[in-house]
């Protein structure tokens, strides 16, 4: 009985902290694929802005288009100067959000391939908000992408408008923005030029086809989870919408982008061509791919486009990207320049790295050693910081090793390496000079992070490697279940003269090699 | 026939229990062991944790940098400004508030530090002498997020033009991409823009 009751305590005990384990790893998935999203979307936003001016006031006038990938949300209209500085003013801020200031209460949502004049909600700024004299001013409207975008009044194009009454050819050869206005009738019309096509009154162009994408793993009948996803039927589902005046034939053609490894997944899209009807109608296509882990595992993205012909002419689409699937276990890679190649770790037994009491402090003999390989892709030299960490999570705790060293060293089964100092207190460290790593563009250089107390020494918990009050480095015992990785860079990038912090996360792609 | 010689012994159930208030001791032990390695490993991770969906959910924007006109001094070419304005937007997925603004050259020199409390008391937070002062104060101002969010504008007041700028601080209107602002988060998220000062 006691032996039944101990049992059922360690194993509330074990299953409360798996299930902390799991809940927090499904909070970091939900935080990557949110932050994701939201860059995708602040990626494919796009609006076009026209500005005028009422005939009989001061008030300006503006009419949003969103030509972009996903609806926008319009939060605050101002305007600026040709020196840059705000000359719109509301009751608390230069932001205008509504009355008395403009027409409408923001925010307000523009869908796919809708104006503002289609929804009857053009935008008015009153005298309120700024009065327009004279002089150049931009309009600037912020979405809550954050995307800011502008035009400029009076526009700098100049504009030539010519009526046609009947069958007509008409030739430009100007750069600058034609208005053409069709007549009455709207069967027989065709106008060309270098770059459209316009038929029966409505322009033909490369916005002419929108197209959506999302991915997920496919039961063949529904989608799943993406969590905890190891390989599979991935449904990319692309969804085209035609804004032509007439009906379109559609194809599509995707093509998925893996990381890791993650082999090329195979596949296709059905069905291979469909007519979709203009003036907004929309049809889906399904694509579905044959997706494994490989090795390790990494993800899954797609990128694809719609092509037709419409009056003789090829219509294609902007490209559009789904939504990342992870395959297998792995932290999300974070956009940034740098890039692991290959990731080993070691178990060593090990001498004292030099110059160790500060920022590390160690009070062992022995500690565990991984080193990577870090190549600079960016565009810009970076200083890797003594802050970066490697951080795994394994069945019975998470760890965390402080980078050291750049070059290390090895002799036998002894593995040297001095300890990485900076003389800047964090958080902040705006000066690079003198400590940290520097990576030049395009440059690869094998780092090392550590942590001592490994099993093998004996060494009681805690009493490792210490990032000054920070948490401990831990050790590693061969055939510890892994069920994490990620590398987080601390550094400084040399961006036009200026160094600049950011912090990168990196996907472990590695083998453990004892 | 002899007998054994009699020894004395604790009874079947005593020894039973016996064993039963070992095994329950060393139970517990483990229990406690247990549950405390557990507990400080959740602790230390689901900070960890913490940590990185803040940073992921952090998003700022630099929505519009001005010099006011009321700011400037002198005439082309030695026309300078002393009042920075800064409008930032928070397009990220958590309220946020400002850690720090840092103004640095094209040499990578912070010029201003900007990383108050208070607005009022500037020698501690702001370089070179005689510092600067922002208002609102940084780290103590909310910027809410969602679509109802609007652009916070911080005033930052830098070393008075044209005298303080024989120093750094030279905000001379027109003299593109000298200066970058830099501005960070408290959850570690950056973002920077180059300054033209026109005013």
């Amino acid at each position: 009985m006691a032996a039944v009751i101990i049992f059922a305590i360690i194993f509330t005990a074990g299953f409360s902290y798996f299930s902390f384990q799991s809940a927090s790893n499904f909070a970091l998935d939900k935080a990557n694929a949110s932050a994701q999203s939201t860059q995708n979307h602040v990626n494919q936003e796009s609006l076009v802005l026209g500005v005028f001016q009422s005939p009989s006031s001061s008030n300006l006038w503006l009419n949003i288009t969103n030509v972009g990938g996903g609806p926008s949300t319009i939060v605050s209209v101002f305007v600026t100067n040709s020196a840059g500085q705000l000359v719109s003013s509301g009751p608390t801020s230069p932001y205008l959000i509504g009355s008395p200031d403009l027409n409408v209460t923001l925010p307000i949502a523009i869908p796919v391939g809708t104006s503002t004049h289609a929804m009857k909600q053009d935008i008015a700024i009153t005298s309120a908000g700024f009065a327009y004299s004279s002089g150049t001013v931009i309009v600037s409207v912020l979405t809550a992408s954050g995307n800011e975008f502008s035009a400029q009044y009076p526009s700098a194009s100049i504009v030539s408008t010519t009526t046609i009454t009947t069958d007509t050819t008409v030739t430009t050869t100007s750069s600058t923005a034609t208005t053409l206005t069709i007549g009455s009738s709207t069967t027989s019309t065709s106008v060309s030029t270098s770059s459209s096509t316009i038929s029966s009154g409505i322009a033909l162009g490369t916005n002419a086809l929108v197209v959506q994408m999302s991915a997920c793993p496919w039961s063949g009948s529904a989608c799943l989870s993406s969590s905890g996803f190891y390989g599979g039927t991935v449904l990319a589902t692309v969804t085209v919408t035609n804004y032509a005046s007439q009906t379109i034939n559609t194809a599509v053609n995707v093509l998925p982008v893996v990381t890791g490894t993650v082999p090329a997944p195979t596949g296709g899209c059905s069905p291979s061509s469909q007519n979709i009807a203009g003036n907004g109608g929309s049809s889906t296509f399904q694509c579905t791919y044959s997706v494994s882990q490989g090795n390790v595992g990494g993800t899954v993205t797609f990128i694809g486009y719609a092509q037709g012909t419409a009056g003789g002419k090829q219509i294609t689409s902007a490209e559009a990207t789904s939504n990342t699937i992870n395959v297998g276990n792995l932290a999300t890679e974070l956009t940034g320049p740098l890039t692991i190649d290959y990731f080993d770790f070691a178990h060593y037994s090990s001498t004292y790295p030099s110059g160790s009491s500060s920022p590390i402090i160690s009070h062992s003999e022995h500690f565990v050693s991984l080193d990577a390989t870090i190549t600079n892709t960016g565009n810009a030299s970076i200083m890797i910081l003594q802050y970066s960490y490697f951080q795994f999570v394994r069945t019975a705790q998470e760890e965390d090793y402080y980078i050291v060293s750049g070059s290390p060293t090895y002799s036998g089964s002894t593995h040297t390496f001095s300890a990485l100092q900076c003389t800047d207190a964090p958080p902040s460290a705006p000066s690079p000079s003198g400590c940290g790593i520097e990576l030049d563009i395009g440059e690869t250089s094998t780092v090392a992070f550590a942590a001592s107390s490994p099993a093998a020494s004996g060494a009681s918990s805690g009493s490792g490697w210490e990032w000054g009050s920070g948490t401990p480095g831990g050790g590693i015992s061969q055939g510890e279940g892994i069920n994490g990785f990620v590398v987080i860079i601390f550094a400084e990038q040399n961006a036009a003269g200026n160094w600049v912090s950011f912090a990168q996360t990196l996907p472990y792609y590695g083998i453990y090699i004892s | 026939m002899r007998r054994g010689k009699s020894r004395r012994a604790v009874s079947e159930l005593m020894g039973t229990l016996i064993m039963i208030g070992i095994t329950l001791v060393a139970g517990a032990a483990v229990i406690g062991w247990v549950n405390g390695q557990a507990g400080a490993s959740e602790q230390v991770y689901g900070q960890s944790v913490a940590n990185n969906v803040n940073y992921l959910s952090e998003h700022l924007v630099v929505v519009n940098v001005q010099f006011p006109s009321s700011s400037c001094s002198g005439t082309s070419p030695s026309r300078y400004c002393n009042v920075m304005q800064v409008s930032i937007y928070n397009n990220g997925a958590v309220v946020d508030t400002i850690s720090s603004v840092a103004v640095v050259d094209r040499n990578g020199v912070t010029q201003a530090a900007v990383a108050q409390t208070a607005p009022t008391s500037p020698g501690a937070w702001c370089a070179p002498s005689p510092g600067c002062a922002v208002s609102p104060v940084l780290k103590t101002t909310s910027l809410s997020t969602g679509p109802t969010a609007q652009p916070t504008v911080y005033t930052i007041t830098l070393p008075t033009a044209p005298a303080a700028c024989t120093g750094a601080l030279c905000f001379t209107v027109g003299n593109t991409g000298f200066y970058t602002v830099q501005v960070m988060g408290q959850f570690g998220y950056s973002v920077q823009v180059q300054l033209t000062a026109s005013g």
